[in-house]
């Protein structure tokens, strides 16, 4: 009873979000569909199913354009950097707003205005930094430029959640003569574990989608990560808009199988991150 | 919130933005990159895909030019390697990453780019070539004069130019005219082309497709407008100041192009689609013309077979230089000035500018004839391509407004290109406005 | 200046941190705080401040890259007395009007998600494909639903209107990239909200439920109230993005036109840093992007303190 209830208030709330759900299919059965389609039958037409589903473009994705190993480039590249970001950015957050960090002030205003830098700017400067250590067009090069641009927002978003967990809790585990970073890893990362996860889904999304410093960083071939090396499909004075289409099919693939596996925890598991 | 550079900003030739500097004034970089380099025998070359696309529009690595170059230089010349980097297509990417790698001077021996501006922007870059080319080499190439420093005929050569040349025309499709009812005359004025437009109109067919959002189908057609008004070296004259950018001559131009929209000639969201949809729409049969550059040949004699024919952008009638062909040379490479092996690249240079290799650039492009003089005219197949460099032997051509004005010009320049056609900006306050931006400039 | 954010989240928190100062121990808790905050300070100490430090001396400068002359304040004075820098402010400002906008959705859609409506399991991945897409895929998609001979013009024909063309009328096409901003940003807000509301605690609802508080009740006066704090990170990082981050949109959907109607700061300084032939500018465009935003993010920060008594 109560629960048909509850369902038939929602309807309206329910019909909304099909609606909008609808929106968000389209653009990824376009890019679909038209990942399979030859260019001259997409240059006839681009709506509908492929007369006949060609995997040609993405042979000449395997064989013109590194596809496995500038995955491979990638995920080396995101995995490492993620790491760094998560690990640093919850130890920084957790001395800002739990421990008696000097200058608390300082750190925490540095860390948010460095985010308000239009990036552009910083490409030439960070370039020619990156020149002096002699990592330009290595990996390790990007995997510290993608580590640090993302650690202001991680330190932002980890010191909002941080606030959230009770002092009690600390105070708790200092009775129980837990240092202070027994007290971290023991009590506050696994209460905000949810926290950490939509980070980490957060910051991966900005590194995998990441083009400008990926492109300009990376000038070889050898070293090009996925998504700017899919990005820069076409050329001079045509571009093969299909072959650009499976490219984006691929690359929007891994963020979109990210985020069914750990939808389950980010949504569902959430209540079970407080109070418990 | 994807934060993207769109990939797809590929765009066609001449509103490229052959991108005039983002210097930096670090004084302790400039001495950074020197010695980074170890010992290095084999040639670094950067290509944006200008060198290593196809004819149909994709890198493989089977069908392109540059590759099958290197491939068959370094078989005659065991010992030699040349190492090819793809680059990014997106201009603004791969200027910025030069710039910033020649800062720090460890960036290639060698680069392709765009001719013109493309290449006089990092002239402080650029390894000059004179003593490479030797008058008697430079006599059997043409198109130098659009890679000497500071546009001189006396500058320094800083580059190859390589290939004739992309020229921009009106396509037409034959058949639509049959079904409109409409016979086909070439025009030879931009006003008879505007009639002939009318006439297709009238049965109902729109007469043509555009794709002006960014202003460059604007960019291709006041290259020959404006050339047609004020002679061959129009633009180049502009650039070196001996003539204004606020003239009568290129009021008319922009009225008369202009014209065509108001008129109601093309598709009416000819304001609002971008470049990328100019061949698709045109193929689809949305229109019987439409102007675009031979870069189109392959794509649209691949969809079209015999039903699409071509012509010169028409002038106009009060024309002082009337039936000038717009567009000029496009591609160029060059040495840089911190190459490690400079005359490796030096030879590889020579082995480009060779009639023979030229020809396989022609062949496996399908774009443009060869700059040489001793080329083989039976590598074109191109049947668009053949005529295209048949006319080109008995035209004048005027080198296009985007190829040799400072970027911020450029940039001003599309965005009136649009907004004037759609009505939403005067001609003379175009003008107005693009001398001004000039003046700033300088 | 940003410090006033700190200082009010702080003030919002649990519990003010210096409660632990003054016991023993204190100074072994200060070296691990500088240790714990060592290595993120360090990454941006060099890899972003230093960088800055450097966009910033550029300013000052009229330069190529190679050459480079001591101009002063030049750049900046140039800019400020530049009428299209003010025209393109305005621009930016009228795209602000996408925060509120995603603020309200992404925690419509996250409060939905977190009470299960119907359906919710396909929704939590589907709503967040948006997130994912390119800006290339999201204009593509939005270019052809508002294209002259498009689905939105249909319906405006079949209601008795005349096909509009959107992408070249100025208030039409900032209206289309703004509803493209948000529907690109409520499932990566919603995702933020999510987290934020994961920390309600679920005892402040079951006594509500037993004081009888209805559905918009409880939404007024205890979800929103609890999640303040990530709802004012959600809008500062918004405010942000709509300053830093549209050129995507912008450049694959209008091309900044027409003419510079919808050209955003970002936008500029691209145009000014990649393509002119003097670096100094767009580096000083930036700076003065770069405390504009400052000014906007302790704004919203004295907004959000102000509110707090009233909501409790």
């Amino acid at each position: 009873m109560a629960e048909a209830a509850r369902v038939r208030g929602k309807l309206p709330a329910f019909v909304i979000l099909l609606l909008v759900a609808a929106t968000t299919l389209y653009p990824l059965s376009f890019v679909f569909t038209n990942a399979f389609r030859t260019k001259t039958e997409y240059l006839k037409g681009p709506y509908g199913w492929p007369a006949e589903w060609s995997l040609n473009n993405f042979v000449l994705l395997i064989e013109n354009y590194d596809l496995f190993r500038a995955f491979g480039n990638s995920a080396m590249v995101i995995g490492t950097a993620l790491v760094i970001v998560l690990a640093a950015s919850t130890l920084a957050a957790y001395a800002i707003v739990k421990l008696d960090l000097p200058f608390k002030q300082v750190f925490s205003g540095t860390f948010l205005s460095v985010m308000l830098v239009p990036s552009q700017v910083l490409i030439i400067p960070v370039y020619l930094l990156l020149s002096l250590l002699r990592v330009v067009d290595t990996l390790p090069g990007v995997i510290l430029v993608y580590a640090a641009t993302n650690m202001p927002f991680a330190v932002f978003f980890m010191s909002t959640v941080m606030r959230s967990v009770p002092n009690e809790l600390l105070e708790a585990a200092r009775i129980d003569g837990a240092g202070p970073l027994r007290t971290l890893v023991s009590v506050v990362v696994p209460v905000l574990r949810t926290s950490i996860l939509t980070l980490a889904v957060l910051i991966f999304l900005a590194m995998w989608n990441e083009l400008i410093f990926g492109l300009i960083l990376l000038p070889s071939e050898m070293n090009s990560l996925l998504t700017p090396r899919m990005a820069s499909i076409g050329g001079r004075f045509v571009t093969n808009q299909p072959l650009l289409m499976a490219g984006l099919l691929l690359t929007s693939l891994p963020p979109i199988l990210v985020l069914t596996f750990l939808s389950k925890y980010l949504v569902s598991g959430i209540a079970a991150g407080m109070g418990k | 919130m994807t934060d993207t550079i769109p990939g797809a900003a590929t765009g066609a030739a001449m509103h490229r933005r052959h991108v005039l500097g983002l210097g930096l004034g670090f004084t302790a970089t400039i001495m950074l990159g020197s010695g980074a380099r170890a010992q290095q025998t084999s040639v670094k070359f950067w290509d944006p895909g200008l060198f290593a696309v196809s004819a149909d529009g994709i890198l493989n690595k089977d069908r392109s030019f540059i590759y099958r170059a290197v491939e068959a230089y370094q078989a005659a010349n065991p010992g030699e390697t040349i190492e090819i980097t793809q680059n990014s297509g997106d201009i603004t990417t791969t200027t910025n990453q030069f710039r910033a790698a020649s800062i720090a001077r460890n960036g290639p021996d060698m680069k392709s780019a765009y001719a013109g501006g493309g290449v006089l922007s990092f002239s402080q870059f650029i390894e000059p070539l004179d003593s490479v080319f030797p008058p008697e080499e430079q006599a059997k190439i043409s198109g130098w004069d659009t890679v000497r420093e500071g546009y001189r005929t006396d500058g320094s050569i800083l580059a190859l130019p390589y290939g004739a040349g992309s020229y921009f025309y009106v396509f037409y499709r034959p058949s639509m005219f049959q079904q409109a009812g409409v016979e086909f005359v070439e025009p030879k004025t931009w006003e008879d082309m505007l009639s002939l437009g009318e006439a297709l109109k009238a049965k109902g067919v729109t007469p043509f497709w555009v794709c002006n959002q960014e202003g460059y189908m604007g960019a291709w057609a006041i290259a020959a407008l404006g050339g047609g008004q004020l002679g061959a070296n129009a633009f180049t004259e502009m650039v070196l100041k001996n003539q204004p950018i606020n003239s009568p001559g290129l009021i008319e131009a922009y009225k008369a192009y202009a014209d065509m929209f108001a008129r109601g000639l093309t598709n009416p969201d000819a304001g609002q689609l971008q470049n990328g949809e100019a061949t698709s729409g045109f193929i689809q049969g949305r229109a019987a013309m439409t102007i675009n550059g031979a870069w189109s040949n392959a794509e649209l004699l691949e969809a079209l077979g015999d039903d699409v024919g071509m012509f010169p952008i028409p002038t106009l009638a009060s024309a002082k230089e009337p039936g000038v062909l717009a567009g000029g040379p496009n591609l160029a490479v060059f040495v840089t000035n911190y190459a490690a092996n400079k005359d490796a690249a030096f030879k590889f240079i020579k082995y480009l500018a060779e009639a023979k290799t030229m020809d396989l650039y022609v062949e496996l492009s399908q774009t443009e004839p060869s700059n040489h003089k001793d080329a083989d005219p039976s590598v074109i197949t191109n049947r668009l391509l053949r005529e295209q460099a048949e006319r080109l032997k008995s035209v004048k051509t005027v080198y296009p407004f985007d190829n040799i004005m400072p970027q911020p010009v450029i940039d001003l320049f599309y965005r009136v290109n649009a907004t004037v056609f759609t009505g939403q900006q005067t001609a003379e306050d175009a003008v107005a406005q693009l001398q001004a931006e000039f003046d700033k400039q300088a | 200046m940003p410090s006033a954010l700190a200082e009010a989240e702080a003030t919002a928190g649990a519990a003010p941190s210096h409660a632990v100062s003054g016991r023993p121990g204190r100074r072994a808790e200060r070296g691990f705080a500088l240790l714990a905050i060592a290595p993120a300070a360090l990454l941006v100490l060099c890899l972003m401040l230093v960088p800055m430090a450097g966009a910033l001396g550029i300013s000052f400068f009229k330069t190529d890259g190679v050459t480079a002359s001591f101009v002063g304040l030049a750049n900046y004075a140039q800019l400020l007395s530049d009428p299209l820098v003010g025209a393109v402010l305005l621009v930016n400002l009228q795209f602000l009007i996408a925060v509120p906008l995603v603020l309200t959705a992404a925690t419509l859609v996250a409060v939905l998600l977190y009470e299960k409506v119907l359906g919710w399991r396909a929704f939590r991945i589907i709503f967040f494909i948006p997130s994912v897409l390119s800006t290339a895929v999201i204009g593509l998609m939005f270019k052809s639903t508002f294209a002259f001979d498009g689905p939105i013009n249909k319906l405006v024909i079949a209601a008795g209107g005349a096909p509009v063309s959107f992408f070249s009328t100025p208030t039409l096409a900032i209206a289309v990239i703004i509803l493209a901003l948000v529907w690109s940003g409520f499932g990566y807000g919603a995702l933020i909200v999510l987290a934020g509301l994961s920390a309600i605690e679920p005892q402040i609802y079951e006594a509500a439920e037993l004081d009888g508080a209805g559905w918009w009740q409880k939404l007024f006066h205890i979800t929103l109230p609890q999640i303040r704090r990530v709802l004012l990170f959600v809008s500062v990082i918004n405010v942000i993005y709509t300053f830093t981050s549209l050129f995507g949109f912008v450049y694959v959907m209008t091309a900044g036109g027409p003419g510079y109607s919808t050209t955003t700061l970002d936008y500029l300084i691209y145009q000014k840093a990649f393509s002119s032939a003097d670096m100094g500018s767009g580096s000083a465009l930036a700076i003065l992007v770069f405390l504009l935003i400052g000014v906007l993010t302790v704004l919203q920060a004295l907004v959000s303190r102000e509110r707090r008594p009233s909501n409790g």
